[in-house]
């Protein structure tokens, strides 16, 4: 594994190469030293732990006035929400950061709640829509990064939600690659967000994506009983999602391993390409597949161990919920599972020596 | 700015509001100028200070998060063989699955003794000092018990239940002896604990009542009821206790590498913490129902006393801020449910309770950084 640069030394030779200011690199010193001096885990979650429960006390009596006058829950369930934003952007600490993110999420089910009552539950599509309004608008708001990633997810998830409603079924297989086209061009264009000021959206922003692809993509593999006899279809037509992906991992794995490939190597280009093809064509049932393979590879070219592991871990929940759901015998699984393990040894073989054609392959950097 | 206030007023604050001293006592050693350029850290510095295009782009080659050829032959040898292997090895186990009911018992008790016998041989082939090698006699304890259970599935011989557990942990004690490993002493202690639930459950004491309704509603459901029995969870307590303190003896007396870990006792202790602020809580809620339902005094005087001897042992003689978080965390739960039995009542009494909660957490976090600081200063 590579030694990890210190990241004053990081900061030292970005001033040194007159890429920042000396005030920007004092103010990089100091936050170092926040990093540094962090709370541990537990104690954050002991205070977290508190702060919620504390919050949402505040959030009872403060509800116990809305109780006499309809609808009122939409005034307070708002005033809480805009409270909450105040309360981040005020203060830092722990406590005050939980308690601010409690404060949230309840108002914002007040605000749903409120929206429901005034339409006497009768128009889920205005609550719906309601609820991620709200979201969109605190996503810019309420600037913390777990909050903006659980707005993207409320934003996502209501969206879909909406697609079943309005019975736009046929959708469904193009939101997931959508959400994962979204991650790819977020992380190519990152330095722009920094640049622009808008760095503190960009990292939720893609933890979001990639959160809301893997769910769309889990619908794929959801297994309704026979028994139940029911005509609604989660997800028709789950091979357009698989051309779509296929493209999108055609594309990240080309540009990522552009630096490998000679530029008058057309053997190992068409070996690579073909190879990525097979696979595609191998997960047309289960375009999970691709999709954790295009996360991973993300990860892979950024040195971001934690998208990369969050592809290797949706791969096996995919797989794991893919193979449960199917109706087949356990002997045709366990071929499937077989054979294409061994296809994938067979890849990883071919891959190698077309991508490091030389016997020392460690030794090519 | 979507930020709220600027990056420098959000650091300052940051530095006013104290929340920078607090340190992770006794954890990674690292000191501020070791705080490493991870991908985190790099994304981190870039928003905060809104670094230019060519700025970043630099920061991420000088941090070395750029793939090169020898990452990339790294990750795709890696992954494809892992995904490979896995892959052919749950298609074996899926093949296994289908044909289990046609085969005999002898196949069957070959396979799983044949499991548990290929774990130990790669075991002590690695050595039981590498990570290899420990983690295949840990799963050569965990197959102990899968065997255990088909034996008791195969010959039914109307034994109890807590027989499994109580054979299981005898016949992993040597191993656990030799082991020179904290995963295994962790399974030997939760094997003794469900020992001895299910022997209290099933053969000294056994529920009555709608008490038997629990075991419908799962393993776990029925588990958290137990602690409802304050006498059971004191025997639980005192198992716990037992383990904590043979292991801190120990490494304090021989101080053997493997022993330096802290997360056994954490565990242990926990767990010692959990099985007297439980009942202590229920106590306080089930009492208000004026049923006596197996409940005593005795939790209550239990959690006093290990609270006061864990704060002060780990406080003045040896600092662990996660037990000492435990302990706390344990103390505001049995405060605060004391408060709601005897306070809430209308609107207002929630927003007391709030502030009574905030006031707690504070006061807790704040006695934690002092302790922290102290650790520090210690090192």
């Amino acid at each position: 594994m590579k030694e990890r640069l210190p990241l004053q030394a990081l900061i030292g030779a970005l001033a040194a190469e007159q890429l920042i200011d000396g005030a920007a690199a004092d103010r990089g010193r100091e936050l170092t030293g926040q990093m540094y001096a962090i709370q541990p885990w537990y104690v954050r979650t002991m205070v977290g732990f508190g702060a919620w429960l504390a919050s949402l006390l505040l959030v009872g009596f403060i509800a116990s006035f809305g109780f006499a006058v309809e609808g009122s829950h939409v005034v307070i369930g708002l005033a809480l929400a805009a409270g909450s934003v105040f309360l981040r952007r005020r203060y830092e600490t722990d406590f005050y950061v939980q308690s601010a993110l409690a404060v949230s999420l309840a108002g914002q089910l007040m605000f749903a709640l409120g929206v429901a009552e005034l339409l006497d539950w009768d128009q889920p599509e205005a609550i719906v829509l309601a609820m991620l309004s709200l979201a969109a608008l605190m996503f810019v708001a309420f600037p913390d990064r777990i909050h903006r990633v659980l707005m993207v997810l409320i934003v996502s998830g209501s969206f879909v939600v909406l697609v079943y409603l309005w019975k736009f079924n046929w959708l469904v297989p193009v939101l997931g690659p959508f959400f994962a086209a979204a991650l790819v061009v977020l992380q190519s264009t990152q330095g722009s967000w920094y640049e622009a000021d808008r760095g503190g959206l960009v990292r939720p922003l893609q933890s979001g994506l990639m959160l809301s692809s893997f769910g769309c993509l889990l619908l794929s593999a959801v297994y309704i009983l026979p028994e139940l006899h029911l005509r609604f279809v989660f997800y028709p037509r789950p091979w357009i999602s698989t051309l779509l992906l296929g493209a999108l991992l055609l594309y990240v794995a080309g540009d990522a391993w552009r630096s490998l490939l000679a530029a008058d190597s057309k053997t190992g280009r068409i070996t690579v390409y073909a190879l990525l093809v097979g696979i595609a064509a191998a997960a047309w049932a289960a375009p999970g597949i691709l999709l954790a393979l295009v996360v991973a590879l993300l990860g892979a070219r950024s040195g971001n161990h934690v998208l990369a592991g969050a592809g290797v871990v949706f791969l096996a929940v995919f797989l794991a919920a893919f193979f449960y759901g199917i109706e087949t015998t356990l002997l045709v699984k366990s071929m499937t599972l077989v054979a294409t393990g061994i296809v994938i040894l067979v890849a990883r073989w071919l891959m190698l020596r077309s991508l490091f054609p030389s016997s020392g392959g460690l030794h090519d950097a | 700015m979507p930020g709220g206030l600027s990056s420098r007023d959000r650091i300052n604050s940051r530095i006013r509001s104290g929340d920078n001293v607090l340190q992770r006592a006794g954890e990674a050693n690292l000191s501020e100028s070791e705080v490493p350029a991870s991908h985190a850290n790099v994304q981190q510095l870039a928003a905060e200070l809104g670094l230019s295009r060519a700025a970043y782009r630099r920061a991420v080659e000088l941090a070395g998060f750029t793939a090169d050829r020898a990452d990339w032959r790294r990750y795709i040898d890696y992954f494809l063989m892992a995904a490979g292997v896995l892959l052919i090895v749950a298609g074996v186990a899926a093949f296994f699955a289908w044909n289990w009911a046609d085969l005999g018992r002898v196949q069957k008790f070959a396979l799983i003794q044949g499991g548990v016998l290929l774990a130990v041989l790669v075991a002590c082939r690695r050595g039981l000092d590498t990570i290899p090698g420990r983690a295949t006699l840990l799963a050569a304890g965990g197959l102990v018990g899968v065997l255990l259970a088909y034996f008791g599935q195969t010959y039914q011989t109307g034994a109890d239940p807590y027989g499994l557990f109580l054979g299981w942990a005898i016949l992993i004690l040597p191993w656990a002896l030799v082991g020179r490993q904290a995963g295994l002493w962790m399974l030997l202690l939760a094997l003794a604990n469900l020992a001895f639930v299910m022997y209290w459950t099933q053969v000294l004491n056994p529920p009555a009542g709608w008490w038997e309704l629990a075991t419908l509603l799962g393993p776990l459901v029925w588990l958290g009821f137990t602690v409802m029995d304050s006498e059971l969870a004191s025997c639980l307590f005192a198992i716990n206790v037992l383990a904590l303190l043979a292991w801190e003896l120990l490494a304090a007396w021989r101080r053997p590498t493997w022993m330096r870990g802290r997360w056994f006792p954490r565990a242990a202790a926990a767990l010692a913490l959990a099985t007297v602020v439980a009942p202590t809580i229920a106590i306080i809620f089930v009492a208000s129902l004026g049923e006596r339902l197996y409940m005593s005094l005795l939790s209550p005087a239990l959690f006093v006393v290990t609270t006061t001897a864990c704060l002060w042992h780990y406080r003045r003689r040896h600092i662990d801020l996660p037990i000492l978080t435990c302990c706390l965390t344990g103390g505001i739960l049995v405060l605060t449910s004391l408060a709601v039995r005897y306070v809430l009542g209308d609107a207002l009494t929630m927003l007391l309770l709030a502030l009574f909660l905030v006031g707690q957490v504070a006061a807790a976090s704040w006695w934690l950084r002092g302790v922290a600081r102290d650790a520090e200063a210690l090192r």
